[in-house]
């Protein structure tokens, strides 16, 4: 990743300290990734380790993957009437949340550089950019202004250059053409925002109205790490100063955002965030343990 | 609350503080499976589960949200099984106020392990086994109510939760003529505590007659001992589980048959899985024994003589937790001349639970009966008539017809099969 570092420019050279950038994409990251891989094996080994009765059905791979599916709209009929609220969070989060991290231009070629470098494969996401989209609407991409020649011209949207979405969003505006009002990278990422507030309002309504007390400081942590990458990622985009700070420059923000990201993989093992993987693990155990998905 | 001397490692009451420790805990947690663990960990405390219960639609008190206990016993899970939660517990980040163990004891009766919390909950968690983990820990700790300890003595006493000794359950045979203790027999017919009565007896016995079945019962098995596991003793409940199967093998019968749904639930699914034992007879319920017959062209159903348009409770052990769905709502469109069958699936998550094995219990007397309101309610919507398949069920039923909640008649499903079975 050194190299890659270096390729992008995104800090001085020699006898300039190293940037955030640096450090997010070169340390975080990679150590996010390290407590991914230990923190996962560990998870899963808590499921089986110590005097646990056995579970002798497991679910196939189709039965699991019609499970996941087919058991998403019952919880949501059983709040629509009482907390439809909770209903709106959670689909503006999850939804819109997906469609940030799979579609938006910028991150396809951040996941497509990763996975490139974890896996040793080249351009393992190619399936994803013709459906990818540009972080905002009004982009200059868009409306024809900028496009892949741009970087050749200079690379003015950000520092970082290699992972400017400019070459990838411009070729690939048609496929959502009205939809890309709805689907590009700020508005799904403000509703993604916008759910994810929900969700920490309600928690601490409840909490301290005593309605539902349920809630751990780990919960918390979650939610507001989440924010942080919301935020530092439209930050980074926009390239946001915050007045009589100095200027974190948007390579920093960049370098802030990858390190929450960073931060946020590696505690995924150990916390709520496990759900994205546990939903479907459960999927198959349910019912297993005491008959109902036998028949 | 009264406080009552424990024996039990692992647990202490020093100067009014409640300190319980690695003993009370892993013994507490002794049969759980990896789903079990999956479950505890994997709640995202979204409190969804709560719209389906009525205990919580009828208190609304955060501590009667399912998710709670669930949060709660994770609680006691990651403080010894889990890295972070050791740390935090040596830090004393994570303790458990004495507050919390009078919620506990507040809380772990408001729930019939009916299984609608899991079946709405998003990620599906077994929060009605984390309700009866409350219960073991307040039997361990001596907190535990009085009725239910009560149905334990009388387990480990007699064999039968209500305390019915071995003559009298044998008296009760002879004189609705069942077989006792038949070698070589089909079947080996196992009751529930509140199933031994001459009238339910004289029924399944009709029954079974029609069927020309080859049956027995056993004069030692008067009661699966379920009551016991409900009541968070579950060393009890296990080694009646495990009279039974061995019951079961030294009368050389080839089924299990019962007609209580609970009871076919714990002997089919959770008695195994609690005694980590592979389960080599077939366990069936009645009705499944009748519809398999039925539809093998072995027995002929008749119309009952019940008039009035009739409705099912389906059993939640038997169809939502047991995974037995069918026979008992075909049976009753075959027999009953006015079927009116529910719209929800047998399983569904919609259909409220009724007041079950709680309908014992004098403390929860009030909250059961408000509770209970909401299944007579939904079940009134159908008919005024009620078929039911699980004793305690039937139980509540009539609790619910004397309350005037909507019911005016609860019937049990033996009752209805007793004159339409002829082989």
């Amino acid at each position: 990743m050194i190299v890659a570092h270096a390729a992008i420019g995104a800090s001085g050279g020699p006898g300039i300290p190293l940037s955030l950038y640096w450090w997010a994409l070169n340390v975080v990251f990679p150590l996010g990734l390290l407590f991914f891989v230990f923190g996962t094996i560990y998870r899963i080994s808590r499921y089986f380790i110590g005097r646990r009765a056995p579970s002798y059905a497991v679910a196939g791979f189709g039965t699991e993957l019609k499970e996941a599916v087919s058991a998403i709209p019952t919880p949501f009929k059983s709040a629509s009437r009482h907390d439809p609220f909770l209903i709106v969070e959670t689909i503006f989060w999850h939804v819109f949340m997906l469609g940030v991290i799979i579609v938006v231009g910028i991150h396809i070629i951040a996941w497509n550089y990763i996975f490139g470098q974890i896996f040793g494969v080249s351009n393992p996401l190619w399936f994803l950019f013709g459906i990818s989209t540009p972080e905002q609407f009004t982009s200059a991409y868009q409306m024809g202004l900028l496009g892949s020649a741009s970087y050749t011209h200079g690379g003015i949207l950000n520092p970082l250059g290699a992972w400017n979405s400019a070459e990838v969003s411009t070729s690939t505006f048609d496929p959502w053409g009205f939809l890309s009002i709805l689907v590009n990278g700020t508005m799904m990422a403000l509703l993604a925002l916008a759910g994810l507030v929900g969700y920490l309002v309600t928690r601490i309504v409840e909490d301290v109205t005593g309605h539902k007390r349920l809630s751990s400081s780990g919960d918390y942590v979650f939610l507001i790490l989440l924010l942080a990458i919301i935020v530092s990622g439209l930050a980074a985009m926009y390239d946001i100063s915050i007045p009589y700070l100095g200027l974190p420059n948007q390579a920093n923000w960049y370098g802030l955002h990858i390190a929450l990201v960073g931060a946020f993989i590696g505690y995924v093992p150990f916390s709520k965030g496990w759900h994205m993987f546990g939903y479907y693990l459960g999927k198959g155990f349910r019912g297993y343990s005491y008959g109902k998905k036998e028949k | 609350m009264e406080r009552r001397r424990s024996d039990c490692g692992g647990f202490k009451l020093e100067k009014g503080k409640i300190k319980i420790g690695r003993q009370l805990v892993s013994r507490t947690l002794d049969e759980i499976s990896p789903f079990d663990v999956w479950g505890l960990q994997e709640c995202m405390r979204c409190g969804i589960c709560r719209y389906t219960c009525p205990f919580w639609l009828t208190t609304e008190k955060s501590t009667d949200v399912p998710a709670w206990r669930t949060y709660e016993v994770n609680k006691l899970f990651s403080m010894y099984y889990t890295g972070y939660g050791i740390v935090a517990r040596y830090l004393r980040l994570r303790k458990l106020k004495d507050s919390e163990f009078k919620q506990w004891f507040d809380s772990a009766y408001n729930c019939t392990a009916c299984g609608g919390c899991t079946e709405t909950s998003p990620l599906e968690i077994p929060n009605w086994y984390t309700a009866i983990l409350l219960r073991r820990i307040l039997h361990f700790t001596g907190f535990n109510l009085g009725v239910p300890e009560k149905w334990i003595s009388n387990v480990k006493e007699t064999g039968n939760a209500m305390g019915i000794i071995k003559e009298k359950w044998v008296e009760i045979a002879n004189s609705v003529g069942l077989q006792i203790d038949k070698k070589g027999a089909e079947l080996l017919y196992v009751p529930s505590s509140l199933e031994v009565n001459s009238n339910i007896l004289g029924q399944i016995s009709k029954i079974l007659d029609g069927m020309n079945s080859n049956f027995t019962v056993s004069s030692d098995i008067s009661d699966s001992g379920y009551y016991a596991y409900l009541a968070g003793d579950f060393e009890t409940a296990r080694k009646r589980f495990m009279n039974i199967y061995e019951e079961a093998k030294k009368l050389n019968v080839k089924k299990i048959i019962v007609s209580d749904g609970s009871s076919y639930f714990f002997l089919r699914w959770q008695g195994p899985k609690s005694l980590r034992y592979k389960l080599d007879i077939q366990i069936e319920h009645l009705t499944e024994t009748i519809y398999n017959a039925y539809n093998d062209r072995r027995v002929k159903l008749e119309k009952a003589d019940i008039k009035d348009d009739a409705t099912v409770h389906d059993s939640e052990f038997l169809s939502r937790l047991g995974g037995l769905h069918k026979p008992p709502r075909e049976l009753m469109k075959i027999v009953l001349p006015s079927f009116k069958e529910p719209k929800p699936d047998p399983s569904s998550h919609v259909l409220f639970t009724c007041g079950h094995h709680l309908e014992m219990i004098p403390e929860k007397k009030e909250i059961v009966k408000k509770a209970r309101l909401y299944a007579a309610k939904q079940l009134s919507n159908w008919a005024k008539t009620v078929v039911t398949f699980d004793p305690n069920c039937q139980l509540s039923m009539e609790n619910a017809v004397k309350d005037s909640q909507g019911i005016e008649k609860s019937i049990y499903f033996t009752e209805v099969l007793a004159n339409s079975v002829r082989s």
